[in-house]
């Protein structure tokens, strides 16, 4: 029966904006983002003092934080399903991809408010050079794509198992570490104040890697989904 | 069904081979100034620059110049490259602690980068190098660049 696409894009808006609104009553997902952040940029910033990091540190100072905010808080969408049990009543009324499609647009507006938030606090706090800011935006945007494709098919794997944060961030790692050191080297290029042109492999190979893994999940998510 | 599996396996295999080369262009070795000059294929390669050797033709967009090694302590004993690169000169050239270019060494010895990458130094001071600061010290600070 084939699916019609407006149907699909008003399901999967309606799959976001109830996890929006559940998540806006109680905020646990955004609350241990932020904190988990902002703390780990003060006590960075409280030890650097006057001095400042050469920029691959800095760069990967950066996406260890995002990297650890990404595993503590992005495998709530499916998580928070089986807690409730309100699993089997989406199962029920949506189709897998509507679902599918819901939940990564979820992460990916979590991700990016913490993007938004982080930012100018990294920059202050650690007194990074503000070297191609278009550029780093950039590299932002398609490293949280990046992260939020891989993460959202893994949340759905581990949603049904024992230790759940635990085998989110082992079966993550994997998946993350590729994009990672893309990330690390295409954001010290741009701290170091680099032309677009110097950066573009690292940005081929994560667009590449948001497209691999989107595709990959949307194929392999029925199969997860009911299984 | 069927069909969406194909166009999906199509894609990802499309998109792996392509971030794939990308992400193998993309890791370049880093090398001393001895190898560069001597290598076969592109590397990267930091150095200092020399001020004083740089010749910069404005019209075919020529810059030359020839780099140290930054962790030399003897001025005297320390690799030199020439390096020969064609484009436009970034602004903060003229300030730069050091440089990483990536290319690969020509017939004639000189080093062709086809990149450069000026690195900067992370806090500008003023002229009599004290950091400005609100608590005004004394005399000049010893923070380092």
């Amino acid at each position: 029966m084939p699916i019609n696409s407006a149907g699909l894009v008003s399901r999967a808006y309606a799959v976001f904006s109830k996890d929006l609104r559940l998540e806006m009553r109680t905020r646990y997902a955004i609350n241990t983002v932020l904190l988990f952040s902002i703390t780990t940029l003060a006590v960075v910033s409280f030890s650097l003092g006057q001095s400042s990091l050469p920029t691959n540190l800095l760069a990967s100072l950066f996406w260890i934080v995002m990297f650890f905010s990404a595993v503590a808080a992005l495998a709530q969408v499916f998580v928070r399903e089986e807690e409730s049990q309100t699993a089997l009543a989406l199962r029920l009324t949506a189709d897998p991809t509507a679902v599918y499609l819901g939940k990564l647009f979820f992460n990916l507006s979590l991700l990016a408010l913490l993007a938004i938030i982080v930012t100018p606090l990294f920059f202050i706090l650690t007194d990074a050079p503000t070297g191609s800011i278009g550029l780093f935006i950039l590299v932002l945007a398609l490293g949280v794509t990046g992260l939020c494709s891989a993460t959202t098919l893994v949340a759905a794997i581990i949603s049904k198992a024992t230790a759940k944060s635990a085998l989110f961030a082992v079966l993550c790692f994997p998946l993350l570490i590729l994009p990672l050191i893309l990330l690390v080297t295409a954001s010290d290029l741009a701290l170091s104040s680099a032309l677009i042109i110097d950066v573009l492999g690292p940005l081929q190979a994560l667009i590449a890697y948001s497209v691999v893994m989107t595709t990959a999940s949307l194929m392999l998510f029925k199969f997860v989904w009911q299984a | 069904m069927r069909a969406n599996y194909i166009i999906g396996s199509v894609i990802i295999v499309a998109f792996l081979i392509w971030g794939g080369t990308s992400f193998l262009e993309s890791t370049v070795q880093y090398v001393p100034i001895s190898k560069a000059s001597v290598s076969t294929r592109t590397v990267q390669v930091i150095g200092a620059v020399d001020f004083e050797t740089v010749q910069y033709d404005r019209e075919n967009l020529r810059l030359e110049f020839v780099i140290t090694n930054p962790e030399a302590t003897d001025d005297q004993q320390t690799d030199k490259l020439s390096v020969l690169y064609h484009g436009t000169v970034p602004g903060n050239f003229e300030q730069a602690t050091s440089v990483v270019l990536k290319g690969m060494p020509n017939e004639d010895g000189v080093f062709e980068a086809t990149q450069m990458l000026v690195k900067c130094p992370s806090k500008y001071q003023g002229e009599g190098g004290e950091i400005q600061d609100m608590n005004k010290h004394q005399g000049p600070t010893t923070d380092s660049l």
